[in-house]
């Protein structure tokens, strides 16, 4: 060992000395900057830990929202095909009850115009018929006026008393 | 109570059956005093119509209507007079007669309740009738 320490010229105090300003060197760095450093770089890997794992979160709901949003845009979808479904039901019930209504109150009217024309064709006839029945009745009695004289007219109440008889 | 002028006519009528001129005078002479002291003799038309009318009961008497656009002949009155007699059975029928030019011809008789009417007017009137209605 003396040889050891006398080949390499080691001084031992020297030695002893050096390796305290060491120590005291290392602990004063360890205190100052490593373990403020360790303390550092440790929060940052853990910040960028958390960081990646909300991304994943994030990226996982945002996942989730887009499946979600495809299933209420497919429910919307749906819903709306039904609505559609539904309204063009509605339309096409309104259009026929429409046309219905439609045909109906035409049928109203013609038959009220076809009794309107039936009573003003009989009022016509009525007045026609009038007409007739005096034009009849005025030349029935100018005729009989004209023929009848008190011989005939004898004959006539004597044949209409032998009739009531 | 009221009495009725028909019950006046009747019992004048009762009263004078078989009575002699001077009786009837004497009747008929109590028979109007009646009728002044009921304030009945402002009736005195109706009154008559009564006694007539059931003088005509009595001795079954018809009087009838007739009414013609021409006078019309004795002959034919008695054809009417003996139509009257088979329907209603009475002895005597006496007609007033009426003329009516715009009857044309025919007649028209009225006895009792019954109208028979056979005048051309009327006939014509009915014909004019049928032809509106048909």
């Amino acid at each position: 060992m003396e040889s050891l320490i006398s080949t390499f010229h080691i001084d031992l105090s020297l030695l002893i000395a050096q390796m305290i300003n060491f120590g005291v060197v290392f602990i004063v760095l360890y205190f100052l900057i490593f373990k403020p450093l360790f303390k550092t770089t440790g929060d940052r890997a853990a910040r960028i830990e958390k960081s990646l794992e909300e991304a994943k979160e994030i990226e996982e709901r945002l996942n989730k929202t887009k499946a979600e949003e495809a299933k209420l845009i497919q429910i919307a979808k749906q819903n709306a095909a039904k609505i559609i479904e539904a309204a063009d039901k509605q339309a096409e019930q309104r259009k026929n009850e429409l046309v219905e209504k439609a045909k109906e109150e035409i049928g109203t009217l013609i038959n009220r115009e076809k009794a309107k024309i039936q009573v003003e064709k009989a009022h016509a006839l009525r007045e026609i018929r009038g007409e007739v029945a005096s034009l009849i009745t005025l030349s029935w009695q100018k005729i009989l006026g004209e023929k009848m004289n008190k011989q005939t007219d004898e004959k006539l109440v004597a044949k209409v008393l032998k009739q009531l008889n | 109570m009221k009495v009725s002028l028909r019950v006046y006519a009747k019992a004048l009528l009762e009263s004078i059956h078989n009575k002699s001129k001077a009786e009837i005078k004497k009747i008929i002479d109590a028979w109007l005093y009646e009728l002044q002291s009921k304030n009945l003799l402002r009736k005195k038309s109706q009154l008559l119509a009564e006694v007539q009318a059931l003088r005509d009961e009595e001795k079954q008497i018809i009087r009838a209507n007739i009414t013609s656009a021409r006078k019309l002949a004795s002959s034919t009155l008695k054809q009417a007079a003996t139509m009257i007699q088979k329907r209603t059975g009475a002895k005597e029928i006496i007609f007033q007669e009426q003329i009516e030019t715009k009857l044309g011809g025919g007649l028209i008789l009225h006895f009792n309740d019954t109208v028979l009417d056979a005048s051309l007017q009327t006939v014509t009137a009915e014909l004019a009738e049928t032809i509106s209605e048909n």
